[in-house]
């Protein structure tokens, strides 16, 4: 299974699915495909879409599910709390 | 590269969903011609005229199927697809391919073996049925699994 955080990264940088599409030079349904899990894309597509986003493959990417907002902030807050 | 270039390639647009309803007419229409012409008694007149106009419309529907848009994206050049409809053609082609070696034993070496067996000729309209058949299942099919692997966006 590969998970990725494309929605992610294309909501915050505020663009449409057709812009993102045209970055990487792919039909914009593509992208709904990737974004929904449904397709798996070559190494060359995850490199394109990572340099879209400035980004690196394995923040766009990985095999296990990407954590929570929720948690990585909990992770974050406890981190701080053990330095103080 | 990106979509199929309408400018360079006509094509009719049509929904998924009416490229499905398109493709499943167009098959259905032209199998149950065979079926119902192979095991009807020649110049039964009412029911003759029922195929034929099955066989008509469902020749219609593949010839316009084959210039909508699944048809134009089964044929495009390599250069007019993105990574994943080339996949999604590969999958639609080995689908189509496997169909029809099947419809070739079904319908082609088995009535061929039988005739062998219980000593009856076919029939060369038979055959030729069979092959306007092939022709036609060929022309839709891939576009057809195209068309039904493929999602409408929200």
């Amino acid at each position: 299974m590969l998970f990725n955080r494309i929605n992610l990264f294309r909501q915050e940088q505020g663009l449409s699915r057709k812009e993102l599409a045209e970055l990487v030079a792919v039909n914009p349904q593509t992208i709904g495909y990737l974004e929904r899990g449904d397709y798996r894309p070559t190494v060359e597509l995850a490199l394109k879409l990572a340099q879209a986003f400035g980004v690196s493959v394995e923040t766009l990417f990985a095999l296990e599910p990407f954590p929570s907002l929720a948690e990585q902030l909990d992770r974050k807050a406890a981190k701080d709390i053990d330095h103080d | 590269m990106t979509e199929t270039q309408p400018e360079r390639i006509f094509r009719i647009n049509l929904s998924p969903r009416t490229s499905k309803l398109l493709g499943c007419y167009a098959l259905a229409a032209m199998h149950s011609w065979f079926l119902v012409k192979l095991g009807l008694p020649s110049e039964s007149g009412g029911a003759e005229l029922v195929v034929g106009l099955a066989a008509i419309t469902g020749m219609l529907a593949s010839i316009v199927f084959f210039v909508s848009t699944y048809g134009v994206i089964a044929n495009a050049p390599d250069t007019a697809l993105d990574e994943r409809e080339l996949a999604e053609r590969n999958r639609a082609y080995f689908g189509a391919f496997k169909y029809l070696v099947l419809m070739t034993v079904a319908g082609g070496m088995i009535p061929e073996l039988l005739a062998k067996l219980f000593n009856f000729e076919l029939s060369v309209g038979v055959l030729k049925n069979f092959i306007l058949l092939m022709f036609t299942t060929a022309l839709v099919l891939p576009g057809f699994l195209i068309a039904w692997s493929d999602r409408e966006e929200a």
